[in-house]
């Protein structure tokens, strides 16, 4: 039997990436239905986590500074011959407008997933402290990187999260190419305001709904997620750097093949964490 | 209602020595298309609705409301513009049992984007906006399962008188001109059901027992012309009833879709059996048989022995001598077992069929369960039979196959693909209800497909043995079950297919506890301890797909529907018209529904069909966001996935899509 001690990150890990595999097996559903997807990350990935430190031999990390789990058994790669009758959605929810980060998060979806286009990818942007607002001078360095990434044929269609009318409507004037989504949260589907469903009408983008809070995971709740296997001194210095959530329709049939999400986090070596909790 | 072939229509003396043929080259016909359609891959989801409909005449002055018989000129009237104009037409229109009565099916199947789902509502107000300018003045077309007082006098319009002495039907109370006279197949089942029985068919339903209706009750039918036959064919205390119109004179509302393959597509027959029971509660909406209040919600045991054909025989009364086979259940009835291997083992009842047939279909190599199921259906005789239709190309035809597969009415149907045609392997859900409003059949649709995208999602598994299923077919007819009665259910709906490490070890033992009685209310909603519910996995599927706003509005408003239905906060429809009859001023707590409380019913549930009655206690204040088609931008973004994985250039997609500007 293992002891606690040996269950915990190694000090020399600065960074874990944990991909929790396919969620719409059985493992989803033995949980109540009505879980919400915070709970339902917060669950999967430290889960995942928990069962990879337990076996985890030190001498496979021992100079490692980034701890990967994916749980292998679980992820569902997309098979080439497939991918034609299937359809990738990505959301990547971010906690910094860092275009590396983003990309970070692609790259390793589309890696642990064996795909090299992703049709549909939805970006949700980090939450600013009142009064501040999201303006079009926040997105628009990110945004010239998910353009690169329909240039590059990477992506098919870019997509945001909960802007409202006026940043909609700025960002599809500004940008080069144009959001093809904006997700709204599923509480407001009934409730549209009309200048919403009416520019996104007239210029072809899918009003589509998502049932997320505001922040997916607030930084203060990181210890919800990895706070079993760090010490109790390094719980503050870890954050969560992005998550992703992608999902895989089999799109002729209409049903859900495969669903994960991909966390990351970070421990910062000062105590900036506490300080900047704020700015988040 | 079935194949309907064109033709002169034997006699049932005719079809009888046919049957043998028919039987034999109709599982030639199965075979042939078996094999060459068994490895059929990658059918797409295309689903669609049939909704059953009443031509009823409201003669406002003298306060009544009948049947009107006109279907016949109606559907002349739609077919000719379907012929005009087959690419305008939102909706096909056909012939049904009564002639008082058409079905509805959009024109285009829906397809496999959520977005499909919110057109469906429309498709069905469009349908009735088609159909006006084929009804007169007075006529409405509206969604009743049963007409509260078919068989009663004057019911029809115009008047018609029936025979007990003569005809297709003999019935006393439902004359023959009450059925669909346009096409031969109807009167021809109805005649060769009677004669096949050796006499008419034989309905009793419990009568609701108020505080004035007569006990017992017995009725005199001499003054109707009864030679004796009914009186002693009807039981005290029911409601006795006589004819095939009776059942198939009801309406329902059915949704049959498309397998990607022959595995799905038994999965889902078997997956969708044991939710027969729990939408037929939830949509129980005829609780008036012949003018009486009866003790049932539902129509199916009323449908089961209107076209019940088995001999004394094959009833069990007398020796078999001329027939082949004991049989339990009538042609109309809940299915007997389960098609997919994870079925099998809760294929519990004793399972009539012909094994002669069933040797033939294993030694053409056709599994255990399959041929059972098609031997099963063919201990049958034909029913109807047209002389046109005798010699056919087993090679190519597939008309005796569907001879018997169409007149064995299951609450479940498994559909092979026709043949020479482009459709796959089908599932059809039947035990469902009409209801009055576009709005509550647009969500019991929406609510089964969806269940079916859940099931095959997240691989539920809903089986329980086909004998708790039949049972908890008998108690969710009864009076108000929905509230009032329970149902097995299975307890642990995950599967064994899951990750070694989430095996529910429940699984592997096949005993009493992997199902328990439930209420529809926890099985929709959900219990504390564990069942996660019907609704809330459906809307955990719906957070985890994309759906566009106006789609997840409507979808949310029919869920919603759903689960106040089964909580009993909305009424179902039966319970809403026993309540109106109830606190009718004109009711006398006898069980009787008078012509005046007929059309004031009648008259009301048109009036919230139209909108211009609101009726919260039925339907709570829902609408939803149905629109005519699925948004633009969802289809465009669609095809240019559908283009870009399938080799083609981003940047056609984009210049189809109008987004890029300059550089690219």
């Amino acid at each position: 039997m293992m002891t606690t001690n040996n269950m915990k990150i190694p000090d020399n890990i600065e960074k874990i990436i944990v991909d929790t595999g396919n969620l719409i097996a059985c493992k989803e559903l033995r949980r109540k239905a009505s879980q919400t997807p915070r709970d339902e990350l917060i669950e999967s990935v430290s889960n995942i986590l928990k069962k990879h430190i337990e076996v985890l031999s030190p001498e496979i990390v021992q100079n490692k500074r980034i701890l990967e789990c994916p749980d292998e058994s679980q992820i569902v790669r997309i098979g080439k011959e497939d991918r034609c009758t299937l359809k990738l959605t990505v959301k990547i929810f971010v906690y910094e407008f860092d275009p590396v980060l983003i990309m970070e998060a692609l790259k390793k979806v589309m890696n642990n997933l064996g795909v090299t286009l992703v049709d549909s990818l939805i970006l949700a942007f980090p939450t600013l402290p009142a009064p501040q607002k999201l303006t079009l001078l926040h997105i628009q360095p990110v945004w010239k990187i998910l353009e690169d990434l329909v240039r590059n044929e990477r992506v098919v269609t870019i997509g945001v999260s909960d802007l409202d009318s006026d940043q909609l409507r700025d960002l599809y004037e500004w940008a080069k190419i144009k959001p093809s989504v904006n997700q709204v949260n599923l509480e407001s589907c009934c409730v549209m305001p009309p200048e919403m469903t009416s520019f996104a009408r007239e210029n072809d983008i899918q009003l589509l709904t998502h049932n997320d809070p505001k922040v997916l995971l607030p930084p203060e709740h990181v210890h919800q997620v990895i706070g079993h296997v760090v010490v109790a001194d390094d719980r503050q210095k870890w954050k969560p750097s992005w998550i992703v959530r992608y999902s895989v329709m089999v799109k002729c049939r209409g049903i859900i093949q495969n669903k994960g999400y991909i966390f990351s986090a970070q421990k910062v070596l000062s105590n900036i964490v506490e300080n900047n909790q704020g700015d988040h | 209602m079935g194949l309907l072939s064109e033709g002169s229509p034997l006699s049932w003396k005719e079809t009888k020595k046919w049957a043998d043929t028919v039987r034999n080259q109709g599982i030639l016909q199965f075979i042939n298309l078996y094999h060459k359609l068994k490895n059929r891959q990658n059918d797409v989801l295309k689903w669609g609705d049939e909704v059953e409909y009443m031509i009823i005449k409201f003669d406002h002055d003298r306060k009544i409301a009948q049947v009107s018989l006109r279907a016949s000129d109606v559907l002349d009237y739609m077919h000719q513009k379907e012929k005009e104009n087959p690419s305008e037409v939102r909706s096909l229109w056909h012939p049904e049992f009564g002639a008082y009565m058409v079905e509805a099916t959009p024109s285009k199947p829906y397809g496999g984007l959520t977005s499909h789902f919110n057109i469906v509502e429309a498709n069905m107000q469009a349908r009735r906006e088609e159909i006006k300018e084929a009804l007169v003045a007075g006529e409405s077309l509206m969604c009743l399962t049963s007409f509260p007082r078919l068989g009663c006098e004057d019911f029809t319009d115009p008047p018609t008188k029936p025979n007990p002495h003569k005809g297709a039907l003999c019935s006393l109370f439902f004359p023959d001109e009450a059925v669909y006279g346009n096409h031969p197949r109807f009167k021809t089942l109805a005649r060769n059901i009677r004669e096949r029985r050796g006499k008419k068919v034989i309905i009793n339903i419990p009568i609701y027992k108020d505080a004035n209706t007569r006990s017992p009750f017995v009725e005199d039918l001499t003054s109707l012309g009864d030679d004796g036959q009914g009186a002693k064919a009807a039981l005290p205390d029911h409601i006795y009833m006589d004819a095939m119109g009776f059942g198939m004179g009801c309406c329902c509302l059915q949704v049959t879709f498309q397998a990607c393959n022959i595995r799905e597509s038994r999965v889902l027959y078997d997956q969708l059996a044991p939710i027969c029971p729990i939408m037929m509660a939830l949509s129980a909406a005829s609780p008036v048989q012949r003018g009486y209040l009866s003790e049932r919600d539902c129509r199916w045991d009323i449908v089961s022995a209107s076209v019940d054909d088995r001999t004394n025989q094959e009833l069990g009364f007398e020796p078999l001598v001329d027939d082949r086979f004991r049989i339990n259940k009538s042609r109309y009835d809940t299915i007997d077992s389960y098609l997919s291997p994870e079925g099998e083992k809760f294929n519990d009842l004793d399972v009539v069929y012909d094994r002669d047939v069933y040797q033939q279909l294993r030694d053409a190599g056709i599994d255990h369960l399959l041929a059972q199921h098609v031997a099963h259906l063919f201990i049958r005789d034909p029913i109807s039979l047209f002389s046109e239709k005798l010699h056919l190309n087993n090679e190519e035809d597939t008309d005796h196959f569907e001879n018997i597969q169409s007149t064995n009415w299951q609450s479940m149907r498994f559909k092979p693909p026709p043949p020479n045609s482009s459709i796959g392997w089908r599932v059809e859900f039947r035990p469902m209800e009409v209801q009055l409003t576009e709005f509550e059949n647009a969500a019991f649709v929406v609510f089964v497909v969806l269940l079916t995208r859940v099931i095959l999602s997240y691989q539920l598994n809903f089986l329980i043995p086909v004998s708790k299923v039949d049972e908890n077919h008998k108690e969710a007819q009864k009076k108000d079950a929905v509230r009032g009665s329970t149902f097995w259910f299975r307890r642990d709906v995950m599967t064994c297919d899951s990750p070694p490490e989430a095996a529910c070890m429940k699984c592997k033992a096949s005993d009493q506890s992997e199902y328990m009685k439930m209420t529809i209310n926890e099985i929709i909603n959900g219990k504390d301890s564990g069942f996660p519910g019907l609704v809330p996995l459906i809307k955990k599927f719906l957070s985890s797909v994309d759906v566009d706003v106006d789609t997840q509005c409507t979808i949310q408003q029919y869920l919603g529907l759903m689960q106040r239905r089964a909580s009993g906060e909305l009424m179902t429809t039966a319970r809403w018209i026993r309540e109106y009859i109830h606190n009718h001023p004109m009711y006398r707590q006898d069980s009787v529904v008078s012509q005046q409380i007929n059309y004031d019913l009648l008259n009301t549930a048109d009036k919230i069909q139209t909108g211009d009655l609101l009726c919260p206690e039925l339907l709570g204040s829902f609408q939803s966001k149905t629109k005519d088609d699925i948004p633009n931008a969802i289809q465009k973004a669609e095809n240019c996935y559908d283009h870009v994985n399938s080799g083609g250039q981003l940047e056609d997609c984009y210049s189809h899509l109008n987004c890029v500007e300059g550089e690219s």
